[in-house]
């Protein structure tokens, strides 16, 4: 039968490599499979992405996924400059550490996006340097210990987004070395107790801050014991990160600043805008930051448990203090139950923040205190601040089958 | 050929089939070849584009043309409009906001004169699942803000058009835009045959489409599935 004449062939490499280019790499790599001719035509593609569905790794197929990444970084046609492998599986291989130890260091790397269930333990690396490398997102499960390296530089890094890592005392240090960071994301770490000798006790450098910072976001450490090396990691952390524009900090940061640190010279002169988790016990860490933060216009508070109940009556009248003097110009408050402590929360910051502008309130509409007349009462509470406009939305969840119906009810 | 009031030079390029195009200046030099042999400076008479036959010629002037069009009627007043327009706009929502403050003066007075609570309740229950004409002025607000895009959006229906051609015309069109280094050809070129390959579910189908034949033995084949099996 007559069929198409094979002219696609006949199209210089160049070409044919820059028509793979355009697909996702599933497609680019099937094409392997063509002729001889688009053997390996594929493995130039600047773009190696991968996602869950994509990847179907169970044990068997291990040693051949391994033998694909290993082209990707060896084979003297590749020349790939981001890579984004993420999948829910695990890949306990210990052939995958070093190649991932190898592409960390490797030369025109721009993009490294990688995470997996769980992968095989690390051994420490010592010095892992690239020149190149802008973006770093790692996530191999939550606390999963596996070791950050001690000694790192990334010159040219804008992200990073760490998940479940084991970090070095000097992790702060070394950071400070990738001075143009944008974007700095530490979820889910443990302190590495063997890496004590590497602590360095505070200093005066110029370079103890990051900059070019723009947000930042830091769980709690796990396993923190308060002892001199901890400590000083938390302070050098909180240093570096001291520029940011927006800040997502773990409750137990800012209480930990608040209540060892109260003094501390510290000062977030670029912050714009903070995530916090608040509980009825720790107001006095929001005031806190509120006067470290002088120029704070967004304030997001988050109640991550139980609020608890009575208010400690000084800390109240400091959080007040600290409100009239802030510039306060957007508040948002999610998660939070409707119960009078709350309210009382609610009364004062209205009271005394004088430049606001917007209030949004999230609630859970399933709640019993979250009701008509729990939220009368927040409607009523007078604003020190008559032009603002408050927010109050309801969020219903009905079974995990359907999408959240959120509701937004405007009411100046 | 060119419809513009531009006043600038006509070059005369050549086909490889010895037919002459007369095209001006600012629509040829979207090639970067052709760019870069203008700057070079000589007075050449007649460009030969050797490897380009005048069907395929055609189209690519045509290409420029449109693309020479585009950026012209962009770059004129309606800009200006369009953000008198926006300003006035803003004028209206400052406005709206004042009666909302009525509204609320309103509402306030409602509440004192209103009965009992649980009558309150029901209004403000039936109020709130009135979300209907939220959604509408959503809805709204977005269609307006798709609107202002329509030129890029008519510029990209008329690529789309441009490149759904037979296989033959548009590997005549990437060699060509490759020859003559024109971006915005060869991307759009390049992506239509990507976006056929992307079509076929299989590699099979892929062959079909394109009239691949493999070159492999059953053995070299297998071997090469199996290496990528893993992918899912």
């Amino acid at each position: 039968m007559e069929g198409e004449r094979d002219r696609i062939s006949d199209l210089p490499d160049s070409l044919l490599e820059h028509i793979l280019t355009f697909l996702p790499t599933k497609y680019a790599v099937r094409t392997g499979v063509l002729s001889k001719r688009w053997k390996d035509l594929w493995v130039s593609h600047p773009y190696l992405s991968l996602r869950d569905d994509e990847i179907g790794i169970q044990t068997v197929k291990v040693p051949k996924f391994m033998n694909f990444l290993n082209k990707i970084l060896l084979h003297p046609q590749a020349k790939v400059k981001k890579i984004q492998l993420s999948s829910q599986e695990r890949l306990e291989s210990p052939e995958f550490i070093r190649w991932f130890q190898a592409v960390m260091m490797k030369d025109d790397l721009e993009e490294l996006d990688i995470g997996f269930r769980k992968i095989y333990h690390t051994p420490q690396s010592y010095l892992t340097v690239c020149n190149t490398l802008v973006i770093l997102k790692l996530d191999f499960g939550a606390f999963s210990g596996n070791k950050f390296p001690k000694s790192f530089c990334f010159p040219n890094l804008k992200t990073m987004h760490l998940n479940g890592f084991l970090l070095a005392y000097n992790f702060a240090n070394q950071l400070l070395q990738c001075q143009n960071l944008e974007s700095l994301i530490i979820r889910n770490y443990i302190l590495d107790v063997m890496s004590h000798g590497l602590v360095l006790n505070d200093y005066d450098d110029q370079n103890e801050v990051l900059s070019n910072l723009s947000n930042a976001q830091m769980d709690s450490c796990y396993g923190f014991h308060g002892d001199v090396s901890d400590r000083s990691f938390l302070k050098n952390m909180i240093k570096a990160v001291s520029k940011a524009k927006d800040l997502d900090l773990s409750l137990s940061i800012i209480e930990y600043l608040y209540r060892v640190f109260p003094d501390d010279m510290l000062r977030f002169n670029n912050l714009k805008h903070i995530k916090l988790y608040l509980q009825s016990s720790h107001v006095g860490a929001l005031g806190f930051i509120l006067q470290k933060a002088p120029n704070l216009e967004s304030l997001h508070i988050e109640s991550d448990g139980p609020y608890g109940s009575v208010h400690d009556a000084l800390m109240l009248e400091q959080l007040r203090s600290s409100c009239s003097s802030a510039n306060l110009k957007v508040i948002r408050m999610t998660k939070f139950i409707l119960e009078d402590p709350v309210l009382e929360l609610v009364q004062l910051i209205f009271g005394s923040a004088g430049s606001l502008e917007d209030i949004v309130i999230e609630l859970d509409a399933q709640h019993e205190m979250n009701n008509f007349l729990q939220c009368q009462k927040l409607l009523k509470l007078p604003r020190l601040s008559e032009d603002s406009v408050l927010h109050l939305k309801w969020e219903f969840g009905y079974s995990h089958h359907y999408f959240g119906h959120s509701h937004s009810y405007y009411h100046p | 050929m060119s419809s513009s009031n531009n006043s600038g030079k006509v070059l005369k390029l050549k086909s490889k089939d010895n037919q002459i195009f007369e095209v001006e200046e600012s629509v040829a030099i979207q090639s970067e070849l052709i760019k870069n042999v203008v700057e070079a400076g000589c007075d050449i008479g007649v460009i030969p584009l050797l490897t380009v036959h005048s069907k395929t010629l055609r189209n690519v002037i045509e290409w420029c043309q449109k693309h020479v069009d585009y950026v012209e009627e962009n770059d004129s007043g309606s800009n200006e409009e369009e953000i008198k327009n926006w300003e006035s706009e803003i004028c209206e929502e400052g406005n709206n906001n004042g009666s909302d403050d009525e509204e609320t003066k309103n509402w306030e007075s409602e509440e004192n004169n209103n009965g009992s609570d649980e009558e309150e309740a029901k209004n403000w229950e039936s109020e709130g699942n009135n979300d209907g004409s939220n959604k509408e002025e959503v809805e709204n607000w977005e269609w307006e803000e798709n609107n202002d895009g329509s030129d890029e959006e008519e510029l990209e229906n008329w690529e789309s058009k441009f490149v759904d051609v037979d296989k033959d015309s548009l590997y005549a069109l990437l060699l060509a835009a490759d020859y003559l280094s024109i971006d915005s050809l060869l991307e759009r070129v390049i992506k239509q045959v990507a976006d056929v390959i992307k079509q076929c579910r299989s590699v099979e189908e892929v062959r079909q489409t394109f009239g691949i034949k493999s070159d492999f033995t059953p053995e070299e084949e297998e071997e090469i599935r199996e290496e990528i099996s893993w992918i899912d």
